[in-house]
């Protein structure tokens, strides 16, 4: 039987170990934390609020949910979604554009965040719907599989360079490999995601994506911010339907 | 007696400052803040919650608040802080599961080549990466043992489970890491 050492804290074989973890530098606290959770404290021991404050909490959320049905209403749609269906599938059905693509509506977006976007519109309907290359989604997501084709350079990168190059690189390839192991694929785009594959990020990036992907609030805000209703649709969509 | 200075009054120590936080006492509590920020912070971005650490830290704070009227002097100041830590971050945990799954399967999709790929990242993930991949079970015991100072006895404690099981765990976590961190030196 195995034994387990009285101390493994006092063990030899990790004292290398542990002098490297204890060697990481502690994070800082921010100069206005104890501040901040006072703040909360004092918040959350507060007493109820009025009644003109909880009218005024559910005027909010009217308002809130009318702007939402104005921006749906609004927003094109190619495909109308069957009833029933979550609100982030509708978001993500009613923002694709006539060529396929996905675009970043956020405030500060920019047109060369649309390939990322994209990308994880892609993502998200190939996890969540059922026989996405065949079932009525499938126009849409082969519409936006297209326009990833068409993004994609001959050297295989999928975007100029710029501050989020690599994640626009990372989400496309993954994309395109979902896409090409789907039943009914295209034997090419197998190819394109190999070919994506040489212009991946670094290691250490690609590790820090995996982690902003696997806990959404890690993810920048300004990300977030740029990619507009489509990309939080396509994360919402993401969370909602894990990996089956 | 002149020549002679008055002390220092020392420094409240965590189960004074407790005592007088369940009477309500807002200046005890700003300064069991200030104490403490620091290890929990370091506590929350070891276990993997860097950007959600100063969140988590706020929300182990306030719940300090909520719950003061259950701390027993008796047991430990930091036993209880670092069981109410735990339990936000269990929380957090739950809340994105889903996300780790999908980040899982991304891992495993991903073509592997010889250019490039998550073989060549997993070989040089760094000290805090490599924390990063143990099992939450085994994680929370390092940090808690290595970075967090306490004793296998507390640990169990904040645990609730027995010293031998601390103890067992504090070295698998030990072997694992040592496993995933010299995977790099393998190249």
């Amino acid at each position: 039987m195995k034994k387990t050492p009285a101390d493994p804290l006092a063990d030899a074989r990790f004292a290398d170990l542990i002098a490297e973890l204890r060697a990481q530098p502690a994070p800082e606290p921010p100069a206005d934390f104890t501040r901040r959770v006072c703040d909360r404290v004092r918040a959350a021991s507060a007493p109820r609020g009025s009644w003109a404050a909880a009218l005024w909490r559910v005027a909010a959320a009217l308002a809130v949910l009318a702007g939402a049905s104005w921006w749906l209403v609004r927003a094109p749609t190619k495909i109308a979604a069957p009833a029933g269906v979550p609100t982030p599938l509708e978001i993500l059905m009613a923002g694709q554009q006539a060529d396929g693509r996905w675009v970043a509506g956020g405030a500060s977006a920019h047109s060369r965040y649309d390939t990322g976007v994209t990308a994880l519109a892609l993502l998200a309907l190939m996890q969540a719907v059922p026989e996405p290359l065949d079932g009525p989604y499938a126009a849409a997501i082969r519409g936006g599989i297209a326009h990833l084709e068409q993004q994609q350079r001959q050297d295989g990168r999928f975007s100029v360079d710029f501050s989020g190059a690599a994640y626009t690189q990372y989400l496309a390839g993954m994309a395109m490999t979902r896409a090409a192991r789907l039943p009914g694929a295209n034997p090419e785009w197998m190819d394109i995601a190999a070919r994506a594959q040489a212009h991946l990020p670094p290691p250490m990036q690609m590790a820090r994506l995996n982690h902003r992907l696997a806990h959404l609030d890690a993810m920048p805000k300004r990300w977030l911010e740029a990619g507009g209703p489509s990309a939080h649709a396509a994360l919402q969509l993401l969370s909602e339907y894990p990996a089956h | 007696m002149s020549g002679m200075t008055t002390p220092e009054p020392l420094e409240p120590d965590d189960v004074a400052l407790m005592a007088r936080i369940r009477h309500e006492d807002p200046d005890a509590f700003q300064r069991l803040v200030e104490r403490h920020q620091r290890a929990l912070l370091n506590f929350f971005a070891r276990m993997g919650a860097s950007n959600h650490s100063e969140d988590l830290a706020q929300e182990t704070f306030v719940r300090l608040w909520n719950y003061r009227k259950k701390y027993k002097p008796k047991a430990k100041f930091t036993t209880f802080l670092y069981t109410l830590a735990r339990h936000a971050w269990l929380d957090h945990l739950r809340k994105h599961t889903r996300f780790q799954l999908f980040a899982q399967r991304y891992r495993e999709e991903m073509p592997t080549s010889t250019s490039g790929g998550l073989d060549r990242v997993r070989r040089e993930l760094d000290i805090q990466d490599a924390l990063n991949q143990l099992t939450p079970k085994l994680r929370e015991v390092l940090v808690l043992a290595v970075l967090q100072g306490l004793n296998y006895r507390e640990i169990a404690r904040v645990l609730h489970v027995p010293v031998g099981t601390v103890k067992s765990r504090v070295f698998n976590a030990l072997a694992t890491l040592r496993r995933i961190y010299h995977e790099k030196d393998a190249r």
